[in-house]
């Protein structure tokens, strides 16, 4: 199989996860659509340089990120910073757990709601499972850095503490 | 000296994550033990991580799949392919022709894009009026901008030569190339139609202006001082060859 055709095979099973990052990313889901599709192309452009046996979601999520600064840095288009509205996340569409829906929703908007640089790290530590030093690695900053910015993101999602659950639902529901 | 260095948040969200070495969990754990002020900060910490995982889960399911495959499935294959047998091929056959005495054609080709301009036209076939046509920027900022990306391109490309074309200049941007800098300055023609000026460390001796058709765009290209240049789009060739001509002079 050639370089081009795997990553491509790679990159079919990665798209939701590739979609979710440029989300987070960029905080607007149209703009995701358009990096997604864009890192794609990216991606298979440059097929030739993945090396075989590392990992294809890290390579691909560094395209993404580079995609969007290069495009960011010359736009001086700042984004982000954006409440997901829960009805646009697809969460509390009357599913048989409402109240359970309710508080991911709620979940979702907050995080959403993260500065930048705060939510992509919780994203890649906290539901890719991507340890501290790979999280740097692939945002090319200092592991320190990746520390601050959960410590700085769990200090503002207050509303997700722990016991914070039936608080907040209770009172939306 | 563990003992000694205070404990901090970001100790603390390690600790959550059962991300600490055993010695400072240990610190952790003695300060925790004694200190009510510590818990009350480590508490302040808490979040429901599982929660988030769901959620985005859940957020992942949402994703355009029909958009994004389809992408995938009419993307192009690379034109040249950069297995190494391939390049061992040529290098025999060439080893091959210059023995008979024979100038291998491949040498001299009709028209064969180097996969930079392939991967050009391949961007720039996804562009329309409305990608740029919402980008005003004042002339200082255009001017910062082109001044900025030439700076990464490592050739000066004046914002003068880029606004002369007659066409309205959007945009500069650096974008890359097999690890090289490639700047794009980005147009609009007076029917709105979109045109790319791109530039690259080529390596190639100069050529002069040839105009061709890539990924059904015209494109006009030439080589000088080691750098490949391009224009590409646009609806009338004679346009995108006429200000590949100009830039051709100037830049």
């Amino acid at each position: 199989m050639s370089d081009h055709a795997g990553v491509r095979n790679g990159l079919s099973e990665l798209l939701p996860r590739l979609w979710r990052f440029c989300h987070v990313l960029t905080g607007d889901r149209s703009t995701a659509d358009d990096l997604a599709q864009s890192a794609c192309l990216r991606a298979l452009e440059r097929a030739g340089q993945f090396q075989p046996g590392t990992r294809l979601d890290q390579w691909v999520f560094r395209i993404a990120q580079s995609v969007w600064f290069n495009q960011r840095r010359a736009e001086k288009v700042r984004r982000g910073f954006g409440i997901v509205p829960a009805e646009e996340a697809g969460l509390a569409t009357g599913a048989a757990d409402a109240e359970a829906n309710i508080y991911l929703a709620q979940v979702l908007s907050s995080v959403m709601g993260l500065p930048e640089a705060q939510r992509v790290t919780v994203l890649l530590v906290y539901v890719e499972g991507f340890s501290y030093q790979e999280a740097a690695d692939m945002l090319d900053i200092p592991i320190g850095t990746v520390m601050s910015r959960l410590a700085a993101a769990r200090g503002r999602l207050s509303c997700l503490r722990d016991g914070g659950r039936s608080a907040g639902v209770a009172k939306s529901a | 000296m563990t003992s000694a260095t205070p404990i901090t948040d970001e100790d603390l969200v390690a600790y959550l994550d059962g991300a600490l070495l055993p010695a400072r969990r240990e610190a952790v754990d003695a300060a925790l033990a004694h200190d009510p002020a510590m818990r009350e900060q480590l508490a302040a910490l808490r979040i429901d991580v599982p929660a988030i995982r769901t959620a985005f889960d859940a957020h992942a399911a949402t994703a355009p799949l029909d958009r994004l495959q389809r992408v995938l499935a009419e993307a192009p294959e690379p034109r040249r392919s950069r297995m190494p047998g391939s390049w061992l091929a040529i290098a025999a056959s060439l080893v091959i022709g210059v023995a008979l005495g024979q100038a291998p054609s491949y040498l001299f080709p009709r028209e064969h894009a180097p996969d930079w301009r392939t991967a050009v036209a391949d961007y720039q076939v996804l562009y329309t009026t409305a990608t740029l046509a919402s980008l005003h920027q004042s002339t200082a900022a255009l001017n910062g901008n082109a001044a900025e990306v030439s700076a990464s391109l490592g050739r000066p490309i004046s914002f003068a030569v880029l606004a002369s074309g007659g066409l309205d200049f959007k945009r500069a941007q650096i974008l890359t190339f097999n690890g090289q800098p490639l700047a794009q300055y980005a147009y609009l023609d007076a029917a709105g139609a979109p045109i790319a000026f791109c530039a690259t460390r080529t390596g190639e001796p100069d050529r002069p202006v040839q105009t061709t058709t890539l990924r059904g765009l015209t494109e006009a290209h030439w080589s000088r001082d080691g750098y490949g240049f391009m224009v590409i789009g646009g609806h009338n060739p004679d346009e995108i060859r006429k200000l590949a001509d100009e830039l051709q002079r100037s830049a």
